[in-house]
């Protein structure tokens, strides 16, 4: 089971959204890192069968999916970034219908909707009409139907939003305990969510690929670059400027601060160990180099 | 300033729709298509056999009395639910935050309705002006003589439409079938007093007094005329029609003072409409059920459990019935009891009406309307495209929607269908089997192709009125008087192979619409 980016570019008109993709998933979970517009949405709906790359190849199981998409989309558990759901649906007979465009058994489909609904704590509204429910409701929803097939390459776009930290903690369980027979690949701004279920994770900033490790790989990066000083509010400003400051606490002796930074930024500053929200800001935000 | 800048805004959100520019693109054709050269063996307007000479009074006036058929109804199911958009949408609330009165957000969205119609309405004249240059009838363009007409009957009656259009969508209980059923009564009980009451100086559309004034010149120029000859249809001839000079209406002053009152009227509706608005507080949109109609509803708090799934197994095929199960549901899905006993009362009527009163009995074909005019547009209204994108198979949704059309268009048809059978006129049946079967083509043609269901809605109530309630020739699909069977077997295919065509354009519409924003924006850059 292979997922594989060569060289995929996807322009819209003149902008380059992505640009010579490399990338290779093999199963287990791989979390997708970058800041708004970094082109993640357009790499997953390339993967998605829903749009095409301008260039370069998507290859599962050894087969161009540009050319039989079917062929990824029966294996494929989708959760856009966005999505709606039929209002006067319940949420079983939404299920059911996403159950046999995805081509699914009835029969089957129907004893895994069940458990799915359990799973995702559904089975009390599930004769409710999806119009009623509340924003969390509807993303438990979207990631049953992402579920339903069993899917052998899932891909979740944000799958966190709308979640309290309860529900975004068992999810991550969820997607960890799915994760030994499966390509899942998660995108997210929330770094806490990669971090504890991600064992490689690809960094894009403005349709590039930066880098493609593991977490730890990218902690080393950022090691000897991280610093923690004591500063005044008018030298935090100025900090700010030059360097990119991953943390800024207010304390009765001043502001604490942790700055990301090649060199020691200010003379009382100390290096610190790096996390990987440090690693992402310093691959995302290069300033004071 | 609000206003203005509320104005502004909603006209940039309708004028950017793929409903406006296929609305505006089909008034450029009606315009052509409403000027037939002498030679082309048509006429759109008879009055005793004559017509005026194609000069600017001629044709400014025609297009204010024909703007009463093709622009009243379509504008109003067009601009009808402005403000259930901004709640489907989920602005509303974030507007509803904001300084703006319920006054200022009314009037914002009656003004910029009323900008949007008078819009169409131009460029409908300016199609026109353009036909009496091809026509070459008569060389002399005046635009007076355009406006004239314009500026004293339609924009009096266009203000009350956009106020209406308003009201529609906030009052409670008009906002779903009910409402657009009113509408249409209203519609056709104005019109018909006008016609039948030209003295009448609170006439909206004006109508008997146009007629009145046309026969008039038609009669000083052809004596032998009958007074009351004026109406529109689809009138074939075989020798060039003869023509006469005709200046326009000579509008009296307790007429043009009457035209002052509908606008008192509009203002009016406008002030109603923002009493009852209850600037979103409450969510009841019947149109359009994104968040709304529903009790909220909560699920008990618990951690969500990893209970291990049962496998699933895949067909070798897929299951055509469950897919035209669900888009029954989606199709019918948030009918209210009274729609469906709607339905119902049009079943038992199908089988009960005379089949010699089936001119008014078809109208048991325009309680579905809601039903039909979802299909091909439900991906877009309910924001379900790409999850539905990623599973495939995308074109039996695109035909099990087709045939779920076809099955109630059918439902309702079986009755008259059957008598008609056994009443041994079969080409009557033929035609009403074809033309049952071009109903929910065309809606799902029109919804693929504007991914909007307000467009089929416009569209069809204007080609039910002129075709099946008025029998004007060819646009009687249902062959009630006349029989266009080939026709519309014709066109049903036709569209079928259009919208299919269409459904494919649109299935990459998101990576079409991101090229074109790119196209529009020149900064270089990343888009998302």
């Amino acid at each position: 089971m292979r997922l594989e980016l060569r060289d995929v570019t996807k322009m819209y008109g003149s902008k380059k959204a992505l640009q010579d993709i490399n990338l290779v998933f093999d199963s287990g979970v791989t979390g997708l890192l970058g800041p708004n517009g970094a082109g993640k949405s357009t790499l997953m709906r390339l993967m998605a069968t829903i749009e095409s790359p301008t260039s370069g190849t998507i290859i599962y199981n050894g087969e161009d999916i540009a050319k039989k998409p079917n062929v990824l989309r029966r294996e494929l558990g989708y959760l856009p970034q966005d999505f709606g759901v039929y209002p006067n649906m319940t949420p079983v007979e939404f299920l059911e219908y996403m159950a046999a465009m995805k081509g699914l058994s009835m029969n089957s489909a129907r004893k895994r909707i069940d458990v799915l609904l359990e799973n995702l704590h559904l089975s009390d509204v599930r004769k409710r009409k999806l119009g009623g429910f509340s924003g969390g409701m509807k993303q438990r929803v979207g990631i049953a139907q992402a579920l339903l097939n069993d899917p052998a390459v899932l891909i979740v776009d944000e799958p966190t939003v709308g979640l309290d930290p309860e529900e975004r903690i068992t999810f991550r369980n969820l997607l960890a305990s799915l994760s030994d027979e499966k390509i899942i690949i998660l995108s997210t701004h929330i770094v806490t969510d990669i971090e504890s279920i991600a064992p490689r994770i690809a960094f894009l900033t403005g349709g590039h690929l930066l880098a493609n490790l593991s977490p730890e790989e990218l902690i080393q990066k950022v090691e000897g670059k991280v610093w923690s000083c004591v500063v005044s509010a008018g030298k935090l400003s100025e900090l700010s400027e030059r360097y990119t400051i991953s943390n800024a606490i207010q304390r009765c002796d001043g502001i604490h601060v942790k700055v990301i930074a090649e060199k020691q930024p200010v003379i009382n500053a100390e290096p610190i160990a790096p996390d990987l929200e440090d690693a992402y800001l310093f691959y995302t935000s290069r300033k004071g180099e | 300033m609000k206003i203005i800048l509320l104005i502004k805004s909603n006209l940039i959100k309708q004028t950017r729709s793929r409903s406006f520019l296929l609305i505006l693109l089909t008034s450029v054709f009606l315009g052509w298509l409403c000027v037939p050269a002498a030679t082309d063996g048509y006429e759109i307007f008879y009055l005793g056999g004559v017509r005026g000479i194609y000069n600017s009074a001629w044709l400014g006036t025609i297009a204010a009395l024909l703007s009463t058929i093709l622009l009243w109804l379509p504008g109003f199911y067009l601009l009808r639910n402005q403000v259930s958009e901004d709640k489907r949408l989920k602005i509303g609330q974030i507007l509803a935050a904001t300084p703006v009165t319920r006054l200022q957000y009314i009037a914002g969205k009656v003004l910029s309705n009323f900008i949007v119609l008078c819009l169409l309405e131009l460029l409908f004249l300016a199609s026109f002006l353009v036909m009496q240059i091809i026509r070459g009838e008569a060389l002399y363009i005046s635009l007076f003589d355009y406006l004239q007409p314009f500026l004293v009957v339609t924009v009096p009656y266009l203000l009350v439409l956009a106020a209406l259009t308003v009201l529609f969508d906030v009052f409670p209980g008009l906002m779903g079938a009910f409402g657009n059923v009113l509408i249409f009564i209203f519609w056709v009980t104005m019109t018909t007093l006008s016609v039948a009451m030209p003295e009448n100086p609170f006439d909206l559309f004006a109508i008997g007094k146009i007629l009145q004034a046309m026969t008039k010149g038609a009669r000083s120029a052809f004596p032998n005329i009958p007074a009351e000859s004026g109406s529109f249809g689809f009138y074939t001839h075989t020798d060039p029609t003869p023509t006469f000079e005709w200046d326009g209406v000579s509008w009296d002053s307790s007429f043009l003072l009457s035209r002052l009152v509908w606008i008192g009227v509009s203002v009016g509706i406008c002030v109603l409409a923002s009493l009852v608005f209850d600037r979103f507080r409450k969510e009841h949109s019947e149109k359009n059920q994104q968040t709304s109609d529903f009790k909220q509803v909560t699920s008990k708090r618990k951690t969500l459990s990893t209970k291990e799934l049962p496998t699933v197994s895949r067909r070798n095929t897929i299951s055509f019935a469950s897919i035209i199960k669900g888009e029954a549901r989606i199709l019918t899905g948030g009918l209210s009891k009274r729609r469906f006993l709607l339905l119902v009362a049009a079943l038992i009527l199908s089988w009960v009406t005379p089949l010699t009163q089936m001119r008014w009995g078809s109208c048991i074909l325009l309680i579905p309307i809601s039903v039909w005019s979802k299909e091909g547009c439900d991906k877009k209204q309910y924001f379900t495209k790409e999850l539905l994108a990623s599973c495939g198979y995308q074109s039996v949704k695109w035909w099990a929607s087709w045939l779920v059309g076809l099955f109630i268009a059918y439902a309702l048809s079986a009755g008259v269908i059957i008598r008609y059978l056994l009443a041994g006129e079969v080409s009557h049946a033929l035609a009403w089997l074809v033309g049952a079967a071009f109903i929910p083509t065309l809606a799902l043609a029109l919804g693929t192709l504007s991914e909007s269901s307000r467009f089929f809605e416009a569209v069809y109530i204007v080609w039910f009125y002129m075709g099946c309630i008025n029998n004007m020739g060819v646009l009687d699909f249902l062959g009630i008087a006349q029989n266009n069977t080939l026709i519309y077997f014709i066109a049903t295919v036709v569209l079928l192979v259009l919208g299919r065509c269409a459904a494919v354009w649109t299935e990459n519409a998101g990576e079409k619409r991101r090229i074109f924003i790119s196209a529009c924006d020149k900064k270089p850059g990343i888009v998302k």
